[in-house]
């Protein structure tokens, strides 16, 4: 996150990925990073409705 | 010039639409990208499949003579190796991925071992013109166009996808995630504009519910590096855009410190100014603090 914020200049809204197969892994995420950690494969639901919140993308929207 | 038979064509020459019968020539201009035939020479017991025009994925035996592209490769769980200056048929080079890139191994990761070992029988030649006697040099990039140095316009919300190196959950995240924004209704298109050439995460992509996905092989690359990343994805952006998706998914393939321009695109602005959200996949939490 540190690189992603500071030489790049993005937010990061999630963080996904292995550190965060279970409990333990979001928690130390959440806890020191203060933003989203949702794992893909166990809570995809949450993270794209998460995602799609911050891309501006209403739920159920059918172009 | 000379008749060859080829038993496998690798995913790599896909731009080509090679046929199983081609012919050889014994000049090579060694260019990335560049389509030459090599027999199998080595046997391995763990990453020793090759990603078909297909595909689909089949086990390399030794003796097997297979069209792959000439390319270089950065990959710490995998091979390192570049394109040869200059090649000779009967010469050894090594496959360096998955998807029939060929160069000269120069280091690989104790997980994949050594890489086949490759005799080379000859450039692949290609007829373009009808009634062309005389064959030019295959080449995936033949027929690209040019990428593009400026974003275009009418871009949808783009969500892009970062790791802190390879295997760190991207493209599990990308196909979940598109999997749920096409329940949601949405169309999404995707691509993956940064790695070593490889189909499996674009069929990936579009398996789990994309209208359609792209990678930068398609423009001729075979693998991207920071010189031309930021074009490739300004590009493919571009082309997606066309089909007026709701949002596109992008996943950067390798790590933020990785050889194939990740950090490149991140610092273009005019890339950035279309990126909504971007998530991070993260292997470890050092990993993820330090990304």
């Amino acid at each position: 996150m540190k690189l992603l914020q500071d030489r790049f200049g993005y937010p990061v809204a999630a963080i996904t990925g292995p550190c965060t197969d279970n409990s333990a892994g979001v928690d130390n995420v959440e806890a020191a990073t203060g933003c989203v950690a949702l794992n893909a494969r166990l809570e995809s639901e949450a993270l794209a409705a998460h995602l799609m919140k911050t891309l501006g993308l209403g739920a159920g929207v059918v172009s | 010039m000379r008749p060859l038979h080829l038993d496998k064509i690798a995913s790599v020459t896909r731009n080509c639409a090679l046929d199983r019968d081609v012919r050889v020539g014994d000049e090579y201009p060694c260019r990335e990208g560049d389509v030459i035939a090599v027999r199998i020479l080595s046997r391995k017991g763990t990453y020793n499949q090759l990603e078909l025009v297909s595909g689909r994925f089949s086990n390399l035996k030794p003796g097997d003579t297979v069209a792959g592209a000439l390319g270089h490769r950065r990959a710490l769980q995998g091979y390192a190796g570049h394109i040869p200056s200059e090649i000779k048929t009967g010469d050894t080079l090594q496959m360096l991925n998955m998807g029939g890139v060929i160069g000269v191994c120069t280091s690989f990761s104790p997980e994949v071992g050594p890489p086949f070992e490759c005799e080379v029988l000859g450039q692949v030649l290609s007829f373009p013109f009808l009634g062309q006697r005389v064959g030019e040099p295959a080449n995936i990039g033949r027929q690209a166009g040019t990428l593009r140095e400026k974003i275009a316009g009418g871009i949808p919300p783009v969500l892009a996808i970062v790791g802190t190196c390879m295997n760190s959950g991207k493209t599990a995240a990308c196909a979940s995630l598109i999997q749920e924004f096409a329940r949601q209704g949405l169309q999404v298109a995707a691509a993956k504009v940064t790695g070593v050439s490889l189909m499996r995460d674009t069929l990936a992509m579009v398996d789990a519910g994309a209208r359609t996905a792209a990678s930068f092989t398609e423009l001729g690359i075979v693998t991207t590096q920071r010189s031309n990343a930021a074009s490739i994805t300004r590009t493919l952006l571009a082309q997606l855009a066309e089909g007026s998706p709701d949002l596109i998914v992008l996943e950067l393939g390798d790590g933020l410190m990785g050889d194939y321009g990740v950090d490149a695109i991140l610092e273009a602005a005019d890339i950035k100014a279309t990126v909504g959200a971007l998530v991070l996949a993260a292997s470890d939490p050092v990993g993820r603090g330090a990304a």
